[in-house]
């Protein structure tokens, strides 16, 4: 008798049909090969606004994707780094023809590395003003350089890392990123196969050759060197989820494992090459074992520990966690965290997602704390984090006790200021 | 005849279950509340805490390739990964699912059993199960996985070699696991 059924049954599900795709790679292939002719009848019908500008040859540039225009250069993902943008020189063709895509790695100011993908003019990234994108002006819009938001199809990573494969399903051709009318484009109305199926990654610099599945079968294409760059763009008739994502990663100097398309990755090692083909073997087809962890905690520093209630009428309307930063917070791999603990339980606690200067002060609200007590006092523990590859190294600073006075209440935790 | 998995060793478990569904079987049935307890008393939230139960086994699955078998035992290796997934869904803010993606794991909707199960769990005294170890093996867990020291760090602190200090670790984790489903059995 298992505890959770539920989860088991939903892992057991996935683990029988991973290991049924696993051993019929032929029928999936043949069933891909079924889906062309009517995929591209349909696909005659929905996308004949892509054809259409294909034809022409030229597309008139209309105005920039409004850019998020919350990035902020010490707070989240950063800002794009200094001449830390580039177009890399790899172009897909779309499976109906028009603009080929693109692929932009942009470092950021918090140590981030984000690729995007859209429709590539004149050197420049951006997206179509088709299938109700952009008033269907059927404009090429540019994307701006700060455009790093889940808006756009990509995907940001730490910089430590060496490398990912993803994949994308079911963008559409005017490369408009998932957002709430791209997904509701997957209602039954319209045609998977007027949707992409995006496999991209930067596989690192040992890499050179890629295999993927495609609707001819099984093809393999040189990467582009130094990065490990390639970008595939075909129809979304291949399988998986529409508007989902994937992705595979692996830290530095590590062999990346197959994702989306890819049947198989070639890594050169010196004089060594290896092939990995995607069932979790990567290291070990490369000859690499697991390393040891990287990021080891600092020693550890206790720090006055303030809390700082806001009053008013016998309403807590703000509560906040202040001291002074042993440490600095340089980039989005460091960073506090706080913990509480209470009711004979560990509750999840809030951090600071921004750089902070050593000494400075730090500011964490206890809001969501504050939600999830039980009684009139809840205990916190302070840590500061620091990430290195796939490993998270804790540092505790110290503890603090919250006491809520006697005959305050606290305000409703929505409207508590953070 | 099909083997019995069920008197597998993890390692056997984990290096058969990419080939075979019964072995993963096995395995979850053998860990779930280990990794289950592990997590909902650090989130405090039963959805949460069964979302990254299915992220931990499904990241299990997919690492399981990558398993050496050795001196540290599967449950280090599992509590490394719940470990590692509820950081990165804290860092985030939002709850770590890239295993389950990667391997079509549908969304799992749990029913009132198994919060009340999970809640049970939370109750419990969180520490008195590790208190109960012999000093030697609790102090050695507790750095481990809570300090997530190396063994070349344990070694140091407890004054022995980092072989003895990966047997004490292994040791108490054993230990904790054989209680963790007797308890299990009994409740």
């Amino acid at each position: 008798m298992t505890l959770l059924p539920e989860v088991e049954h939903a892992l057991l599900d996935a683990v029988a049909r991973d290991q049924a795709a696993r051993r019929r790679p032929r029928l999936a292939r043949i069933r891909a090969r079924s889906l062309r002719l009517p995929a591209f009848a349909v696909l005659a019908l929905l996308c004949t606004t892509t054809i259409a500008l294909a034809a022409s040859g030229v597309i008139l540039t209309g105005s920039s994707v409004p850019s998020s225009g919350r990035l902020r250069p010490g707070y989240e993902l950063g800002v794009p780094a200094r001449g830390g943008s580039e177009l890399l020189a790899l172009r897909a063709p779309d499976p109906a023809g028009g603009l080929p895509w693109g692929m932009r790695v942009v470092r950021t100011t918090r140590g981030y590395l984000c690729v995007q993908i859209a429709r590539v003019q004149d050197r420049t990234l951006g997206e179509l003003g088709i299938d109700g994108a952009f008033h269907d002006d059927g404009r090429f819009h540019p994307l701006p350089a700060d455009a790093l938001g889940v808006q756009q199809a990509g995907t940001c990573e730490l910089s430590g890392r060496s490398g990912f494969a993803a994949a994308i399903i079911g963008l559409q051709p005017s490369a408009v990123g998932f957002h709430p009318r791209a997904a509701s484009n997957t209602s039954a109305n319209v045609s998977r196969a007027s949707l992409r199926e995006i496999s991209f990654g930067l596989l690192g610099e040992h890499a050179r050759k890629i295999a993927y599945r495609s609707e001819d079968g099984v093809k393999s294409a040189e990467v582009l060197r130094g990065l490990g760059a390639y970008l595939i763009v075909q129809r979304a008739t291949h399988g998986g989820q529409l508007v989902s994502a994937s992705e595979s990663s692996a830290p530095l100097g590590e062999p990346v494992d197959p994702d989306g398309t890819l049947t198989a990755i070639t890594y050169s090692y010196g004089k060594r090459t290896c092939k990995v083909v995607g069932d979790g073997n990567a290291l070990s087809a490369c000859g690499f074992s697991e390393g040891p962890l990287r990021a080891k905690p600092l020693p550890v520093v206790h720090v006055p520990l303030h809390v700082r209630l806001a009053v008013h009428q016998h309403t807590i309307t703000a509560a906040y966690l202040v001291f002074r930063a042993p440490y600095p917070v340089t980039s989005a791999a460091e960073g506090y965290s706080i913990d509480s603990y209470g009711c004979k339980r560990v509750l999840s606690g809030e951090g600071v997602d921004h750089d902070v200067a050593k000494g400075a002060i730090v500011r964490i609200s206890l809001a969501s704390v504050l939600a999830n007590a039980c009684s009139y006092s809840a205990k916190i523990s302070v840590g500061y984090t620091r990430a290195i590859d796939d490993n998270v190294a804790f540092t505790a600073l110290g503890k603090v006790t919250v006491q809520i006075p006697r005959g305050d209440h606290v305000r409703s935790p929505s409207h508590l200021a953070r | 005849m099909s083997r019995n998995w069920e008197d597998a060793t993890d390692a056997e478990l984990l290096g058969a279950c990419r080939s075979q569904e019964e072995p993963f079987a096995v395995f979850y049935r053998r860990h779930e509340r280990l990794v289950a307890s592990w997590l909902i008393r650090r989130c405090g939230r039963p959805e949460l805490a069964a979302d990254l139960v299915a992220e931990v086994f499904a990241a299990a699955y997919v690492a399981a390739p990558r398993f050496r078998p050795g001196p540290q035992p599967a449950q280090a290796w599992l509590l490394g990964i719940a470990r590692h997934k509820l950081l990165r869904s804290l860092r985030r803010a939002r709850v770590e699912a890239s295993a389950r993606k990667l391997l079509e794991v549908a969304a799992i909707e749990l029913c009132a059993a198994s919060v009340a199960a999970l809640e049970e769990l939370e109750a419990e005294d969180p520490m008195r199960l590790l208190a109960e170890l012999p000093p030697d093996q609790r102090e050695a867990v507790r750095a481990r996985v809570l300090e997530d020291l190396d063994y070349r760090e344990l070694a140091a602190r407890l004054q022995v070699t980092p072989a003895a200090a990966r047997k004490r670790v292994s040791r108490g984790l054993n230990t904790l696991r054989r209680r963790i489903q007797h308890e299990g059995v009994d409740r």
